[in-house]
């Protein structure tokens, strides 16, 4: 079945591509929610860039920044002996660049809106500064948390023009979901394609739900046990 | 106890203190947006700042060292309460608990004590977001206390609150300050919450410091200098030291001694101690020539007037008379020459005073509803 080595594929990707970015968007959105700094506006530019640019021109340039002829993917290939272009560690990095805004924005919006009040709460109670944060912003913003993962997976799971360009169409390497839908429909292959695209906006509809749920009981369960 | 020597910017405001606060309770007194606020966050360490802070022999900052906010030990009540939603009232009051004995600072405050002084037992499994806001004030004090704080500043703790929830809140307020000897700065502009606590006062403009001493002083010399109505400081008054005599359960009445005068006001309690400040509103004195009968005011203090004043701006069409009272105590080493104590002033129209003819020298009675005097804490 090359349905299910392409769907095994996709949440690999979407997950690595959740997982990696919550860690990397973090200190980037609570930089961007408390910053002053006059860069400040060019660098929430740059996040937010692949927001706006065609999947296309994104993944052009990215195939070229991935080739053996560039630095980066000339020095990858030397590192590894492997390419860059046309592979899944390829499609993880394009995946990162591209869902990147997706987990940094709800991110810096939370941020923004807990303020630092809670952290300097913690620090008159003696917390020191990581701990203040782990023991309050952190479970503040669970909900921030939670909406800027699901955006990010199901993007990742969505993406189709930038995952063509960088990543081709090789099966259980860069065969995607999306690729796999568009091949079946180029091959009049109605059947596949069908099972897919359902498949697809299942998924879709039952994570929003699931996370639309899990939100509401998060807002009733700020609130300890024997209070609702 | 607390050297400060300290200049911060924020927004259009600059800060600049030099002064040493002594023991016990001070209260920071001034209009909104004199930097108060920027004052106490600057002392825990909140904003950057330039210059000195020095708490006993701690150095909190000196030039560019600066101790950070969670070694200094400082309580804080925000304005806004702050607690922490995600967790129960208990876990509120543990958070900074646990810090402390993890710490192993000495550990004066007992976690049962607080909660039984704060009568917090009922609320200890509910959420901060279900709570009133006299409950999540109590909560506050009661957290900041829990982290077992050198020095406790409060930030206006009964601002945002209704008359009832005051009295609720200011009884555990001058048990702390009280009984528990923790050095604490308290913030405000009201002057009656002040009179009730604080022994020192600072009062601020402008982000400077223009007065400080004992309260009752500082409260004299802010209405000679017209100052308070001015700067929209509250009401302007005047602070009273009285001996409790008697008290009337039926009633509710507690009979006071001011310079052998006698003076009635209400309270739900006896009084905890023998000697009690009182704020008396300058707009709450009523003056009469002649010693009334047949009147609801119970209160008639016998004095003379010794200078009248017009006030100005939003006060236009008032006069301030300041009254010193009579005594008749002889064993009053004062006597004949009245202390702050023995002053009161009031409030009247200036067509009320050319119509009585009062001048300087006149003798009057000072008129006081005994139901208007706020009921004094503990």
């Amino acid at each position: 079945m090359t349905e299910l080595s392409a769907i095994w594929l996709t949440v690999q990707l979407a997950a690595i591509t959740t997982v990696t970015l919550i860690m990397v968007a973090t200190p980037l959105a609570w930089w961007l929610a408390h910053t002053q700094h006059p860069l400040r506006p060019l660098v929430e530019a740059t996040t937010a860039m692949p927001l706006v640019m065609p999947p296309t021109v994104l993944g052009f340039y990215l195939l070229l920044l991935f080739s053996p002829n560039s630095g980066l993917g000339g020095s990858w290939l030397a590192l590894t002996g492997s390419t860059l272009a046309f592979s899944f560690t390829g499609l993880v990095l394009a995946s990162l660049i591209y869902s990147l805004p997706f987990m940094v924005q709800p991110l810096t919006a939370t941020f923004a809106q807990l303020g630092r009040k809670p952290l300097e709460t913690a620090a008159t109670l003696g917390a020191s500064p990581w701990e203040a944060w782990r023991t309050t912003i952190l479970p503040l913003a669970r909900s921030g948390y939670l909406t800027a993962a699901v955006l990010t997976f199901a993007h990742t799971v969505g993406e189709f023009g930038i995952v063509l360009m960088v990543g081709g169409n090789i099966a259980g390497e860069t065969r995607l979901i999306s690729i796999a839908i568009y091949e079946s429909v180029e091959t009049l292959n109605y059947r596949e394609a069908h099972i897919l695209s359902a498949g697809l906006v299942a998924f879709s509809f039952l994570v929003l739900v699931a996370v639309y749920q899990f939100n509401r009981q998060a807002a009733l369960s700020i609130a300890p046990k024997g209070t609702r | 106890m607390l050297s400060l020597d300290i200049e911060a910017k924020t927004g259009d405001l600059t800060l600049k203190i030099c002064t040493d606060i002594p023991e016990g309770v001070s209260a920071i007194f001034g209009p909104s947006g004199c930097g108060k606020t920027t004052l106490l966050h600057a002392i825990a360490g909140l904003i950057p700042c330039q210059g000195s802070i020095r708490f006993h022999q701690h150095v909190w900052q000196q030039q560019q060292s600066r101790l950070p906010v969670h070694k200094r030990q400082v309580g804080y009540v925000f304005q806004d309460d702050r607690l922490f939603p995600h967790l129960s009232v208990l876990e509120n009051l543990r958070y900074g608990y646990v810090r402390a004995q993890k710490k192993q600072l000495d550990m004066r405050l007992n976690l049962d004590d607080v909660i039984s002084r704060f009568d917090l037992a009922p609320l200890l499994q509910r959420s901060p977001t279900t709570l009133s806001g006299g409950e999540s004030r109590r909560v506050s004090i009661a957290r900041a206390l829990c982290a077992q704080p050198q020095l406790l500043l409060l930030d206006e703790p009964l601002t945002g609150l209704d008359h009832q929830r005051k009295t609720e809140i200011l009884p555990y307020l001058a048990a702390i300050t009280r009984d528990l000897s923790i050095p604490t700065l308290y913030v405000s502009h009201i002057n009656d919450e002040i009179a009730h606590l604080c022994a020192h006062t600072l009062v601020m403009a402008d982000g400077k410091l223009v007065d400080q001493g004992d309260t009752a002083k500082v409260l004299g010399r802010l209405w000679q200098s017209s100052a308070a109505s001015q700067q929209n400081l509250g009401e302007s008054g005047s602070l009273l030291e009285a001996q409790v005599i008697g008290f009337d359960q039926g009633t509710a009445m507690v009979t006071l001694q001011l310079g052998g005068q006698s003076l009635n006001i209400i309270s739900p309690t006896k009084p905890a101690t023998a000697q009690l400040r009182l704020f008396l509103a300058a707009s709450d004195v009523a003056i009469a020539l002649e010693k009334p009968r047949q009147l609801s005011i119970r209160n008639a203090l016998a004095g003379v007037i010794s200078d009248i004043r017009p006030l100005d701006g939003a006060q236009f069409g008032l006069v301030a008379v300041d009254i010193h009272l009579d005594s008749s105590d002889l064993d009053n080493q004062n006597h004949g020459t009245p202390t702050d104590k023995q002053r009161i002033v009031s409030h009247i129209s200036a067509a009320a005073c050319q119509d009585l003819k009062l001048g300087p020298g006149t003798p009057i009675f000072a008129l006081i509803k005994s139901a208007r005097i706020a009921s004094p804490a503990g």
